[in-house]
């Protein structure tokens, strides 16, 4: 009998640590650790955006009623990550240069790229992590001088980018701090 | 009094030995062997007349009428036995819930401190969060329609950088050299 309810205890902590290790965000398909760009510029980020877990979830509830089709895609995302740098020109060859070895780690990794922009000034990098035959993760490297114009973005999840265009068109950009 | 001569199996003088014999030679409750002995000695006529006397007495006392218990002692008795009974009582149940306690509670109480054990190693990994409060939430929400908005933005932004670059790389200025080497070709 000791041994019975020894063996159960031992199983049903093995259980509890195997789902607690399937459930972790840093083991979805789609994640990225935004740390990395942040160790790039040597100051803390200008902009910066964490939305997961519990919070993702109440933020879902709470355009169920005003905006639905919101809250379904939100209801298939797992974590939202933003995180934005003031650039100057002088650094911007630097910078974009780490990118574009980003994207080709990226790519080497199974990512999917989607938009790849090279310009003088500006560098935009779009790429989506594609899992079990749906977008499961989605990154976007914004590479341009100016304040808040450089961004790394993380989306984890279920995506639908058609959905995103259709929502995202639907709100208007500006300084996050005027939201 | 004259006692006849009895030879003793102990020590003690054998007249002393009849008479402390005697009620229970009445009762039955001699051995066989002590019973012959006792019967030897009713071959006298003494102690014949002792054992009648003594049969006599005990049925005399016998037909004496039973005093009654006065009631307080009845009481008290009851109380007691009453009090022992519940004594008993829990200590019986005592033992049967020891007995439980070894056969079911153990492996129960195991099997509790095991799953407190695993509620504590989750909670210990998922540390409790506190509910995030109402603003916290809107403000949450308005930064999930910035990155959607901000998203559209740099898709739009893009598209038309694609376009425009695509476009100019290759169609504006292939078009633009053709035209140029048309009108610039000398005439034939």
């Amino acid at each position: 009998m000791r041994i019975f309810s020894l063996i159960s205890g031992l199983l049903l902590l093995g259980l509890s640590g195997a789902a607690h290790a399937q459930n972790r965000l840093e083991d979805a398909p789609g994640y990225l650790d935004l740390g990395v760009f942040e160790s790039w510029f040597g100051a803390a980020p200008t902009l910066e955006v964490n939305i997961k877990g519990p919070l993702l979830r109440l933020v879902a509830e709470a355009s169920r009623y005003d905006d639905p089709d919101l809250a379904e895609m939100l209801a298939g995302l797992q974590a939202i990550q933003v995180i934005g740098f003031p650039l100057r020109r002088s650094e911007f060859g630097d910078v974009a240069r780490r990118a574009a070895a980003m994207a080709d780690r990226l790519e080497a990794e199974g990512w999917d790229t989607v938009i790849r922009v090279r310009k003088e000034d500006e560098q935009v990098d779009m790429h989506v992590k594609v899992h079990d035959g749906e977008i499961a993760g989605m990154v976007v490297m914004v590479v341009q001088p100016g304040y808040d114009e450089t961004v790394f973005l993380n989306i984890v999840g279920s995506i639908d980018p058609e959905q995103i265009g259709r929502l995202g068109r639907k709100f208007n950009i500006g300084h996050l701090e005027d939201w | 009094m004259r006692y006849p001569n009895v030879q003793p199996l102990d020590s003690a003088s054998p007249n002393d030995w009849l008479d402390d014999r005697l009620e229970a030679f009445l009762d039955g409750d001699l051995t066989p062997e002590e019973a012959a002995r006792f019967e030897r000695a009713l071959h006298d006529d003494l102690w014949r007349a002792e054992l009648h006397l003594a049969g006599k007495i005990r049925d005399g006392l016998r037909t004496l009428p039973l005093p009654e218990c006065p009631p307080h002692v009845t009481q008290a008795v009851l109380r007691e036995a009453r009090r022992r009974a519940r004594t008993e009582g829990l200590h019986r149940m005592g033992e049967a819930l020891a007995r439980a306690w070894r056969l079911t509670a153990k492996p129960a109480l195991a099997m509790a401190v095991l799953v407190t054990l695993i509620v504590a190693a989750a909670l210990l990994t998922h540390p409790p969060r506190s509910t995030p409060a109402r603003a916290e939430v809107e403000h949450a929400l308005a930064e999930v329609k910035w990155t959607l908005a901000y998203l559209s933005e740099v898709g739009r932004q893009t598209g038309a950088s694609v376009h425009r670059d695509v476009l100019d790389a290759h169609v504006f200025a292939p078009m633009h050299e053709a035209f140029e080497t048309l009108t610039q070709a000398p005439p034939r």
